[in-house]
């Protein structure tokens, strides 16, 4: 460590206007993304709150108490898996069931009070596929009179919106990695020209691109921290506010709470470390591509 | 071995500045390059420290054609070479001691044997108390020691030192031929571009003489 400090840099990069050029924009780069990706993870947080991640039409059956057998509940389900356009049929567990209960009502219900209902999910890729009716004459031969809940069409236009949130997150960010990239590699250009002499010196006496890359990469690596950290922490106080204003579960437990998990703000959190490695990588990439095109 | 056939250079698209230079320099011999300003030493040693390709004929150094290297071979070529540069050619931000220790950190050497080589050697140019001071804080006397050191310090294969006295005083040149001596002694093929006609009689070594950009035979004086 008292070693590495010991270097001098050769090519003296810290004296550059890319010293508060790269910190500027790679702060409000990161600043940014932070922002659009913390919106959209929680976004995705809320989607998966109402179970309204993906990109199927829901039902669910609930079957009649004195009729649901252990049997027909399994003829049931082999019934409705043979309809035609159904994907998927699944029964729901008494925990699953438990737990949207307990968030209606705030406990654990007495389960000899409360008989649980029998719940069965179905999914389609199309409306028509889940018609009540239809379903509801169909399961009449098996199990008796059923209740069929059609998830309302509304649900399916969130979901597409939560996944064209998603899709313009990621061009977003994208985008933005693009301009970091094409900065810092603009940024390594001109210190390449400025320093063109010392370099011309330093190959001289037999140094090598790598060598000379190092210096290149580590400046654009400490540059890029030196802004992509505090830009990074503004976004995240930023979001952390903007959550403490919206409603929690506390108050309303039936909305979904907007907030993130713990892997959600590491990942957030880890941002300026990868724009920095991103620039450093770039530097490096960049002086290498240059010098080796030097005779 | 050194070995020119039939070399010319050009600068750009300028006049040919060396013409039909045939020339074999021995491992371990030691020559002056002189002749009147602008004849082409500086010219002649930018081909043997590997600054500039010859526009024709050939020029093979450590056994390979110079023309075909490849960057690597080439980096490889430079770090056995060692260049006294007529403008010196030092960092300006980096101090004496780094300009002087920088051929060694190329090739990784040990930081503590770094630091005793480097500050042997600036005692031995006269300038240990200036280890922290930086060129553009020095005298061109100054600067040419530092120019110096940082040409020996690695011991190279051959040693290149273009007008290395022109800003020193009699005693401290005689102390810096007597470096160039001694690894001369050790193997280091040398060859010095100099003005000054003093050297070679006190120092004796075979005189190359480039006129217009011939090499000539005998000396100009
Ligand atoms: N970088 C360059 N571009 C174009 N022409 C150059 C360049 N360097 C030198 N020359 C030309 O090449 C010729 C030889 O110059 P060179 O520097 O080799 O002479 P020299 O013998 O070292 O002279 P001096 O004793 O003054 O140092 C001169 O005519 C000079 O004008
Ligand atoms: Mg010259």
């Amino acid at each position: 460590m008292v070693r590495w400090r010991q270097r001098p840099r050769e090519v003296p990069l810290a004296s550059d206007p890319s010293s508060s050029f790269v910190p500027t924009i790679i702060g409000a780069m990161v600043f940014l993304s932070t922002l659009v990706l913390g919106a959209s993870l929680a976004m995705e947080g809320v989607a998966d709150g109402w179970q309204i991640t993906g990109q199927q039409y829901r039902a669910t059956i609930e079957m009649s108490l004195d009729s649901a057998s252990e049997e027909t509940v399994a003829t049931s389900i082999e019934v409705l898996a043979q309809l035609p356009g159904i994907t998927r049929v699944r029964l729901v567990g008494d925990d699953e069931i438990l737990e949207t209960i307990e968030a209606w009502t705030g406990g654990r219900p007495d389960l000899d009070l409360l008989p649980l209902p029998v719940l069965i999910d179905i999914e389609a890729l199309s409306p028509d596929a889940l018609r009540s009716d239809i379903i509801e004459q169909i399961l009449e031969e098996t199990a008796g009179a059923v209740t069929v809940y059609v998830e309302p069409q509304w649900l399916l236009a969130v979901r597409s919106t939560v996944g064209t949130v998603q899709l313009v997150t990621a061009l977003m960010l994208v985008i933005i990695a693009l301009i970091s990239v094409v900065s810092i590699v603009y940024v390594t250009r001109t210190a390449l020209s400025i320093h063109q002499d010392t370099i011309e010196i330093m190959h001289q006496i037999g140094a090598q691109d790598s060598y000379i890359a190092i210096q290149f990469q580590n400046q654009s690596l400490l540059l890029a921290l030196m802004g992509g950290v505090p830009g990074n922490v503004l976004a995240i106080i930023i979001m952390v506010i903007l959550m403490r204003e919206l409603p929690g579960s506390a108050e309303a437990p039936l909305l979904p709470a907007v907030s993130l998990g713990i892997r959600e703000w590491l990942f957030l959190g880890a941002l300026p470390v990868i724009a920095a490695l991103v620039a450093m990588v770039a530097a490096r990439v960049t002086v290498i591509t240059s010098l080796g095109r030097m005779p | 071995m050194i070995r020119f056939e039939n070399v010319g250079l050009r600068y750009g698209s300028g006049p040919e500045v060396l013409h039909d230079i045939d020339l074999t320099l021995e491992s371990g011999s030691g020559h002056y390059l002189v002749g009147p300003t602008g004849a082409g030493k500086t010219s002649l040693l930018s081909l043997l420290y590997l600054g500039r390709r010859p526009t024709r004929g050939l020029l093979t150094m450590f056994g390979q054609d110079v023309a075909t290297a490849t960057r690597s071979a080439l980096t490889g070529f430079r770090r056995r070479i060692g260049v006294v540069f007529q403008d010196y050619n030092l960092l300006d931000h980096l101090s004496a001691f780094d300009n002087v220790a920088l051929p060694l950190r190329l090739v990784g050497t040990d930081p503590d044997m770094v630091r005793d080589h480097v500050h042997q050697l600036l005692e031995w140019v006269g300038l240990d108390t200036m280890a922290e001071v930086k060129p553009p804080l020095m005298s061109g006397g100054e600067k040419q020691r530092v120019a110096v050191a940082r040409a020996v310090i690695g011991q190279p294969d051959v040693l290149l030192a273009d007008e290395p006295t022109g800003n020193l005083d009699e005693p401290m040149a005689d102390r810096l031929m007597m470096l160039f001596m001694e690894l001369n002694r050790h193997g280091t093929t040398l060859v010095i571009a100099t003005h000054n006609t003093r050297l070679p009689q006190r120092f004796p070594h075979p005189v190359l003489h480039l006129k217009e950009g011939f090499l000539k035979a005998g000396r100009p004086w």
